[in-house]
């Protein structure tokens, strides 16, 4: 989380700056492009994908919408291939310019904002989720990937089913 | 006064899900005619506190006051009607309304009126937030708004067992909570979470992939009901064997399955007390669901995951994850519920006399029988006396013999 990074910073190079800035608009991307094996490849093997209410997050509350290692990742996204087609959703991620931090670990943490929409079938847009994401990016070689994602959401109500992650 | 062609043993009318007036109706005498779940004590343990509820569409504030004792106030400003409060919950000993500074205490008591002496006819005694009858059992908050409701003990019955075993006697923790609002009827989704016919129907992702024995569904008086079945407990190499001979679904990660210290056995079960609560223990997983109706096409479901008392943190965490990746709005089984019911509501209009059919059981009870329709039967049966403004005595048919069922 962003708060917990070390106090002393190092700068972000120009080409790290991009690299973090690109992972985030591919992992939106992906998303509404339904590509979810293209998008788990984004996170390392121990990677972890956490979505949260803003409401559970400020009280420290440990229920989340959703808590997904590698293999629950891989396992939803069986779920949407094969077990619930019956009710396809088009989603449309709007993301901000992500805040980044670099530790003098070397580690980067990016914080963004997001705003989900949803289209159901014959049915107009709404907003499924706004909130933000706060990343942690880790290189592998000379790729830049989540090492986790936590993305806590301002919604009082979820007004749909939640299909796929945020 | 209910039609009761509306209601008989094995169908319904499909004008119940969206009729307004009936919907009314039910608000009357089902919500604030009798007892509701409001809330749970691990959401206010300490003085000062409150949390928002509702009963039925009216908003209430539950409160721990001064004495220890939880209070439910209609939250609702005797001057002019405003919320007084606002947030989801908080700690505080006063409530003020903010249109006219009028404050109250968090028993109700109205403390202050600006301008009070030229305020005419003010009997500040009188003029407190309205107090609802309040009775806690194993944690559960029930509240009723009606003068004269029955003693909870004996409303709940034969289900006050389950429930004390259910929430091993009120040692329960707030987890957090997962609020969300679907567009079906309140009724909906009570029966989707009473209904295990269609456990593999719907979700058919656990074909092959869970060990599930034979079970009971037993339907107790006054509308409540429980489906339960013995635990089974495998090892993660028994499942993964399990899986890959048996399963559709290759699942890698069936933690949902697993109990960490809960033993082969344990039973688990999914109870409905009526009208508005749903418990959920299944494996390591413990919830309450309040369902708050919001119109006739609408209602909010407002869960309470939860733990028990003296758990570890890691145990609390691993409840947390699994309740949420499988009976969330986002679950595997969770999200099928949801659109399963928003399903049956989009065909709202319907032509006149359509009939939803109820057929797979019986009112009563049923061992060593998991699937069926029985405790949407005996919900139905409890939704016809109260919406009938009878005693629910026996129709013609008459209700199957209940008995008492041990937890």
């Amino acid at each position: 989380m962003a708060d917990r990074i070390d106090v002393m910073a190092d700068t972000l190079s120009r080409e790290e700056e991009i690299a973090a800035q690109q992972l985030l608009q591919d992992a939106a991307d992906l998303l509404d492009r339904r590509r979810y094996r293209d998008w788990i490849d984004l996170f390392v093997q121990d990677g972890r994908y956490i979505a949260i209410s803003a409401e559970n997050h400020e009280k420290n509350l440990p229920l989340p919408i959703i808590d997904d290692t590698h293999d629950r990742m891989l396992d939803r996204a069986d779920m949407i291939d094969r077990y619930w087609s019956m009710r396809p959703t088009r989603t449309r991620h709007v993301t901000s310019v992500a805040r980044l931090e670099k530790s003098s670990l070397g580690k980067i943490t990016a914080v963004s904002t997001f705003a989900v929409f949803v289209t159901e079938h014959q049915r107009r847009v709404d907003v499924l989720a706004v909130g933000r994401y706060e990343d942690e990016l880790q290189w592998r070689g000379d790729v830049l990937m989540f090492g986790s994602r936590h993305v806590i959401f301002d919604n009082d109500l979820i007004r749909h089913p939640v299909t796929y992650p945020l | 006064m209910l039609d009761t062609n509306l209601v008989d043993r094995t169908s319904v009318d499909r004008s119940i899900y969206h009729d307004d007036e009936l919907y009314q109706l039910e608000l009357e005498r089902l919500f604030c005619g009798g007892w509701v779940l409001v809330g749970v004590t691990a959401e206010i343990p300490h003085r000062g506190d409150f949390v928002r509820s509702a009963i039925g569409e009216t908003p209430v504030l539950v409160t721990r006051a001064k004495d220890g004792n939880v209070r439910v106030l209609v939250n609702s400003c005797s001057h002019r009607g405003a919320l007084v409060a606002y947030q989801h919950g908080g700690n505080c000993n006063t409530f003020t309304c903010l249109y006219h500074q009028w404050t109250y205490d968090n028993e109700g008591r109205l403390l202050g009126v600006p301008m009070q002496a030229q305020y005419e006819d003010l009997e500040k005694g009188e003029l407190g937030l309205q107090n609802a009858r309040v009775a806690v059992v194993a944690g559960l908050i029930f509240a009723a708004l009606c003068s004269d409701p029955p003693p909870i003990e004996d409303y709940l019955g034969a289900s006050l067992p389950h429930i004390e075993a259910m929430m091993y006697g009120g040692r329960i923790e707030l987890l957090g909570y997962h609020r969300y609002e679907i567009s079906a009827n309140w009724k909906l989704f009570w029966e989707n979470s009473l209904d295990c016919y269609h456990q593999t129907q719907l979700h058919t992702f656990v074909d092959g992939l869970a060990v599930l024995p034979t079970g009971d569904n037993i339907c107790f008086e006054n509308g409540h009901g429980v489906i339960m079945w013995p635990m089974a407990n495998p090892s993660t190499e028994a499942m993964r064997r399990h899986i890959a001979e048996n399963a559709t679904f290759k699942m890698r990660d069936f933690a949902l399955f697993q109990s960490v210290d809960r033993p082969e056995g344990s039973v688990n079960r999914v109870l409905g007390i009526f009208p508005n609560a749903v418990l959920l223990e299944q494996w390591d997983t413990l919830s309450v669901r309040q369902l708050l109706p919001r119109g006739p096409g609408s209602v909010e479901i407002h869960t309470l995951a939860l733990g028990v008392a003296g758990e570890s943190k890691e145990k609390q965490q691993r409840r947390a994850r699994l309740y949420g990746n499988y009976f969330g709005p986002a679950g595997y089984a969770g999200r099928d519920d949801v659109v399963a019911a928003e399903a049956v509501q989009a065909t709202h209009a319907q032509p006149e006399g359509s009939r939803s059919l109820m057929r797979l059981g019986d009112v009563g009870e049923s061992r060593g029988n998991l699937r069926g329709e029985y405790t949407i039967r005996g919900f139905y049966e409890a939704y016809r006396a109260r919406m009938s403004g009878d005693n629910g005595e026996p129709g013609e048919d008459g209700p199957a013999t209940l008995e008492a069922a041990k937890p």
